[in-house]
């Protein structure tokens, strides 16, 4: 008997590959229309994606990328195992990226502590964006998901206005803060492309996140509050804690990856720093089936195609980049309808096991009605049936809910 | 007179829960009589009537209307064919008036707008025809329960309607609300409607059916003229055969009040349940008190109760000396109730999650299995691999999810998981239900050994012959009260029968 | 006073109207898809779709009007997907969100592909002339309120109101039915699917004429994600409205002159314009939030359980409901 459900694997595994698959084709058409092979193109996107030359490491910038990508979807991740549609993780990490600014430029801190304090900052306000759905949701019976879209419009707002007006460098010619001190900053391996201690973190929390929800009383708790719900309140878990707990947790990742953009990258907040990292990051989450290592190869492929596209496909052979986003829009796309598919055919195929199963029966005692529904047999001693019932039939697997 | 319908054979397979609702069914139906459709919860009933009104398809069988073959897809076939139907939970427009609810899907039109005021007058109209008067000009949302099922059964004859089915019409009815109904009923059969009237509340079946069909498990058991037909028959055809009583379970002394009850009331929340009224109770270590009860009478509000899982609004609930009335489902557990769920399927287990998820459910917080908020993985795999070996769980793996096991192999996770801990007091609610002999035979057995080791259990059952097998003591419960409890030997299935048929304890006694 | 009359000036009302077009139009979508029974999030994605066909069809040579139609088609065949997804039982939020990306994407990679490498493309054409009425224009204030403006801005409020005017009728009689209540539609007999579908298409073109409205209408040049959140506004708008349809021009109205309000605001003052941009968006969560709650009591009182949350977010097919 082995450990692993090898059909339940080979499906989780198989759609969103299939879906891969499919988006790829239908963008081979797309660049084929442009007037150029698709078969460079994608080789193209690949090399640069992952080539590495001693002046300019393409696969330094993907990871750079990658890095706050990483945690916005190890956040939508976290939400949404607890059963919260939230996608406010755009707000999060907008709000996150400026708390982490601030501290890193108006606290003076020794090295080190500063970053770490940034960072805790960006969670702060990531947790507080977060757990704003959750508590609509829970107290008020709101929809989580369009109060999240509201918020995430309200953040926009809101960071537009702090950075042009009270958090504005003084004297700067265009809306930006501050640049942050260099205490702040997290230390860089690669100047070129600032690859450094970002990813590190990132890859840290992945293990982190994993750990979270497979091995913590937290995590379970969430999981199973997110599955089933009543099954959770049966079982003595408190499951508004842990969906509230969920969204802070979620919202503090994606702050956080506000945060490891802003000291690791940025150095400041641009208005217009909200550029779809957190909603990319819900993208990932999707195309990485919610799992905690399949949302982080997915956030990886993304960074590596939309990396690809600009350095591969846009500067060495003049196609559009955009061709990159639209093949990973295109995965989305397939995913969401692939998953429907499959959970129709696995039906069909119970009901032919399942009329399969009846016909056998029948077959086997052609007097007697279906044994599965049929009442029990007549007993005229209630203790001889306790002892006589072990001999009355094996269990029908399946088929005994009546 | 010749059959206005006529069902051959029906039969209905869920496969996505492997269900076999129903069972080569087979019955017909003249003008102008109303049968009453009963059994216990889950028997089908409802899944039959649904397959005449076209709500899935048929797996196998016939249904005729006037002799002729029919085919029905949808519920606009049924309509066409004359049929119509209430469900239990309505199907109503909130924001709607009663005539727009009424004519919705057939509004008559003028100048090519929906014309309301004829809508109101045809309304009326049908509603002084019928026997249901009402204001059709009123909000649904504003009505009370009872006045928004005569909306729904006015909908239901709005067409040419020659069969009506009323799927428990009076679980959410008031008993004087009941007696009008019945009243209207009557009075729609006279004029030549053929009526199915689904219910489990004998009393009212017996004022107003001219025939009786009793289901269990997908079957049809018997068939009684209303003549032929008490209380007590019926019940006996719901719930099983007549049993002799034997005791065949060795004698345990009860010891010290494990579960108390003190004067327990609780407030009706839905229409599936009835609320607790006043209801004092007490089960030492050791015993087993069984809870006999046409289901909906108040035995799933007991359980919520005593689990803290609802509220209640007088009385005291004990377990093991620890208030725990108004508290929540970890402190009653805490306290040490193990509980055995009705609805294993989406309460008591996550189907969705392994089987170390489920089994470690109510214990991932204690020590075992939990180091500084990280569990302790060998020790969960540990405990899953001796609940298998232990409970015999076939077909499982610690770290496979448990969505294709057997209702009996899940049911084995529930109790290893339920009586790990040596818990004072158990509910076992409905612990058989849906079992095949073999998994019952097993539950049985389990409840007995944690018996025997002194636990305190509250059995609630629908199988009377379960309860009168194992228990101790027996109490009965109708409409939210508590009658008993009788000791063994004291009770038989013809006295419990009439109990639940919610005759008076006093008279059953005398 | 005169102060006041002043801050409203005839720029501000006619800028006011007329960043209110698009919203009104991917609000009308909104409603029009949630009284259907669906959560409509892809309203961005068919205004983009809009905008660039609009434009496309416009520079190759077609008259406006078949401009807006090309818009209104394209847009309609994005909302056909999403009927199709749905009848599927695709889950739609998830489908929007691709939907969305993809509209963003496709269409600077297309626009990209035939017209060259720049990130604005401003092709040589006319755009809808606006339409001066007489007598009523030279009414102050209400003149600048009521004309000048092209034709898509008086269609917008005329839609609107039209679907008011709809509920009036069977099909729009059945359509609330459905929204509110599907199991009570269904059991009448009224084709869910089919309802689902048509209003799903009917949003999409419309949702696409607000897009078009930004190109072939106003600005005859298409850049990148130059919808600029209006769907998202106006899903919002939609929900402030709580999907009424005599309270869509209203809540329109409010996102549009709040920003055409910020921007006065702005340059006559120093006060910061996100207070008065924020308004509409905490009003929509305010609203939200009394909504929930009283559709939570009101579930209670009736004595109906509350759907599971897996049930409330993934409609299936009732195939797989047993018992009695």
């Amino acid at each position: 008997m082995k450990d692993f459900d090898v059909a339940r694997l080979v499906q989780r595994v198989a759609v969103p590959v299939l879906a891969v698959i499919f988006a790829l084709i239908v963008g081979g058409f797309l660049v084929a229309a442009s007037g150029y092979p698709p078969a460079d193109a994608s080789f193209t996107v690949m090399q640069s994606a992952f080539s590495c030359s001693p002046a300019y490491c393409n696969f330094a910038t993907v990871l750079t990328t990658a890095a706050p990508l990483i945690l916005t979807t190890l956040g939508a991740i976290l939400v949404l195992s607890a059963g919260l549609f939230s996608i406010g993780q755009e707000g999060q990490y907008g709000l996150g990226g400026l708390a982490a600014v601030v501290v890193g430029y108006a606290i003076p801190l020794p090295e080190g502590l500063h970053a770490a304090a940034a960072l805790l900052a960006g969670a702060i306000a990531g947790a507080a964006v977060g757990v704003i759905p959750a508590v609509f949701r829970i107290f008020l019976g709101a929809n989580e998901l369009i109060v999240s879209i509201i918020l995430n419009s309200i953040v926009m707002l809101v960071l537009s206005y702090l950075v042009n007006y009270p958090l504005r460098q003084s004297g700067g010619s265009a809306s930006y803060t501050e640049v942050v001190d260099e205490t702040a900053r997290l230390a860089v391996f690669d100047p070129a492309t600032k690859l450094g201690m970002n990813i590190v973190i990132a890859l840290a929390f992945v293990v982190i996140v994993w750990v979270y929800l497979r091995r913590s009383t937290w995590g379970y708790e969430q999981r199973m509050a997110g599955a089933a719900s009543a099954f959770a309140r049966y079982s003595g878990m408190r499951t508004r804690v842990a969906v509230i707990r969920a969204a802070a947790l979620g919202g503090a990742l994606a702050g956080i990856g506000g945060g490891i953009q802003v000291i690791g990258m940025n150095y400041r907040v641009i208005d217009g720093f909200m550029d779809g990292t957190g909603f990319n990051g819900l993208t990932a989450a999707i195309l990485g089936g919610m799992t905690v290592f399949g949302g982080a190869l997915a956030a990886l492929l993304f960074s590596a195609i939309t990396v690809g596209a600009v350095n591969g496909l846009q500067i060495m052979m003049g196609i559009p980049r955009e061709i990159g986003a639209t093949v990973l829009a295109l995965m989305i796309v397939f995913v969401s309808v692939q998953a429907p598919l499959v959970e129709r055919l696995e039906l069909w195929l119970s009901k032919k096991r399942g009329a399969a199963e009846i016909a056998r029966r029948a077959a086997e005692s052609p007097d007697a009605s279906p044994p599965t529904a049929a009442p029990p047999p007549d007993r005229t001693d209630a203790a001889s049936s306790l002892l006589a019932s072990t001999a009355a039939g094996a269990p029908a697997p399946g088929l005994e809910e009546a | 007179m010749a059959e206005l319908l006529k069902l051959q054979g029906l039969r209905k397979y869920f496969a996505s829960s492997g269900v076999l609702a129903v069972a080569d069914v087979s019955l017909e139906i003249e003008a102008g009589e109303v049968l009453a459709l009963v059994g216990e919860n889950g028997t089908g009933k409802t899944t039959l009537m649904n397959l005449l009104f076209g709500a899935f398809p048929l797996d196998a069988g016939r249904i005729l209307i006037d002799g002729n073959e029919v085919t029905i897809r949808s519920a606009q076939d049924a309509i066409d064919h004359g049929i119509g139907m209430v469900q239990q939970h309505f199907a109503l427009v909130p924001s709607f008036t009663v005539a727009q609810n009424v004519m919705l899907g057939r509004e008559p039109l003028r100048a090519g707008a929906v014309d309301d005021r004829e809508a109101e007058r045809l309304v009326s109209e049908l509603a002084e025809r019928t026997g249901f008067p009402i204001d059709p000009g009123q909000l649904v949302a504003s009505l009370p329960v009872g006045l928004q099922q005569r909306v729904e059964i006015l909908k239901a004859l709005a067409g040419d309607t020659r069969l009506l089915i009323l799927d428990e019409p009076t679980a959410v009815l008031t008993p004087a609300e009941a007696d009008d109904l019945i009243g209207a009923v009557r009075q729609l059969a006279a004029q030549g409607t053929a009526v199915v009237f689904i219910s489990h509340k004998l009393p009212e079946v017996l004022a107003v059916a001219d025939r009786i069909v009793v289901m269990r498990r997908g079957h049809v058991v018997g068939t009684l003229g209303v003549g032929e037909a008490s209380p007590a028959t019926i019940a006996h055809m719901m719930v099983g055969r007549d049993v002799l009583l034997q005791a065949d379970i060795e004698h345990v002394q009860p010891g010290a009040p494990a579960l108390e009850l003190d004067h327990v009331s609780a407030p009706q929340l839905s229409a599936g349940d009835s609320g607790l009224r006043d209801v004092s109770l007490t089960i030492r270590e050791g015993e087993i008190i069984g809870v006999a009860g046409v289901s909906g009478n108040g035995q799933g509000d007991l359980v919520d109760a005593i689990a803290a899982l609802r509220k209640v609004e007088h009385g005291r609930i004990r377990i093991a000396g620890t208030e725990v009335a108004n508290t929540n489902a970890r402190y009653a557990r805490d306290a040490g109730l193990a509980h055995i769920a009705e609805d294993r399927m989406h309460v008591g287990l996550n189907r969705e999650a392994t089987l170390e998820e489920n089994a470690i459910a109510t214990a991932y917080r204690t020590r075992r299995f939990n180091l500084a908020g990280i569990l302790r993985t060998r020790a969960v795999q540990a405990f899953a691999r001796k609940l298998i070996a232990d409970y015999v769980v076939r077909g499982a793996s610690p770290r496979r999810t448990i969505g294709n096991l057997s209702g009996g192999n899940l049911q084995k996770i529930v109790i290893g998981r339920e009586l790990e801990g040596e818990p004072a007091v158990i509910i076992a609610n409905q612990p058989t239900r849906g079992l095949d002999v073999g998994s019952i035979e097993f539950v049985h057995r389990a409840l007995l050994d944690a018996r025997a080791r002194g636990a305190a259990i509250l059995l609630v059952s629908a199988e009377l012959e379960e309860i009168v097998t194992l228990s101790d003591r027996v109490v009965v419960m109708y409409d939210g009260t508590l009658a008993g409890p009788f000791e063994r030997g004291e009770f038989g299935t013809a006295e419990i029968g009439a109990l639940m048929a919610g005759h008076d304890a006093a008279a059953v006694n005398a | 006073m005169d102060a006041i009359l002043n801050f409203f000036s005839s720029e501000m009302l006619h800028s006011g109207i007329r960043l209110t077009t698009p919203i009104l139009l991917g609000a009308i979508a909104s409603a029009l898809s949630s009284r259907a029974g669906v959560l409509n999030l892809a309203i961005e994605a068919k205004m983009l779709v809009g905008a660039f066909v609009g434009l496309l069809a416009l520079d190759a040579g077609g008259s406006t009007f078949t401009a807006i139609l090309a818009a209104f088609l394209a847009g309609a065949i994005t909302g056909g997907l999403m009927a199709g997804a749905h009848r599927l039982g695709v889950d739609l939020i998830v489908f929007a969100i691709g939907l969305n990306m993809l509209a963003l994407e496709l269409s600077v990679y297309l626009m990209r592909v035939l017209f060259g490498g720049t990130g604005v493309w401003t092709p040589e054409v006319d755009t809808l002339d606006d339409i001066h009425i007489p007598f009523i224009e030279s009414i102050p204030f209400l003149g600048d309120l009521l004309s000048g403006y092209n034709v898509l801005v008086y269609l917008a409020f005329a839609a609107a109101i039209a679907f008011t005017l709809f509920f009036r009728y069977r099909p729009g009689r059945h359509l609330l039915a459905i929204g509110e209540a599907p199991g009570a539609a269904a059991a009448a007999g009224i084709a869910v699917p089919r309802y689902q579908a048509t209003s799903l298409i009917v949003a999409g073109g419309v949702a696409a004429v607000g897009g078009a409205f930004l190109t072939v209408g106003e600005l005859g040049l298409f850049t990148r994600g130059m919808t600029d959140g209006a769907g998202w506004i106006a899903v919002t708008a939609a929900l402030l409205a709580m999907n009424r349809p005599g309270f869509l021009i209203p809540a329109s109205l409010l996102f549009g002159f709040s920003d055409a309000f910020a921007i006065r605001l702005q340059s006559t003052t120093d006060l910061p314009q996100v207070v008065v941009q924020l308004l509409p968006f905490l009003a929509t969560l305010v609203v939200l939030g009394i909504v929930g709650y009283r559709a939570t009591r009101a579930a209670a009182l009736l004595g109906m359980p509350k759907r599971p949350r897996g049930a409330a977010k993934r409609p299936q097919p009732a195939t797989s409901t047993a018992g009695s």
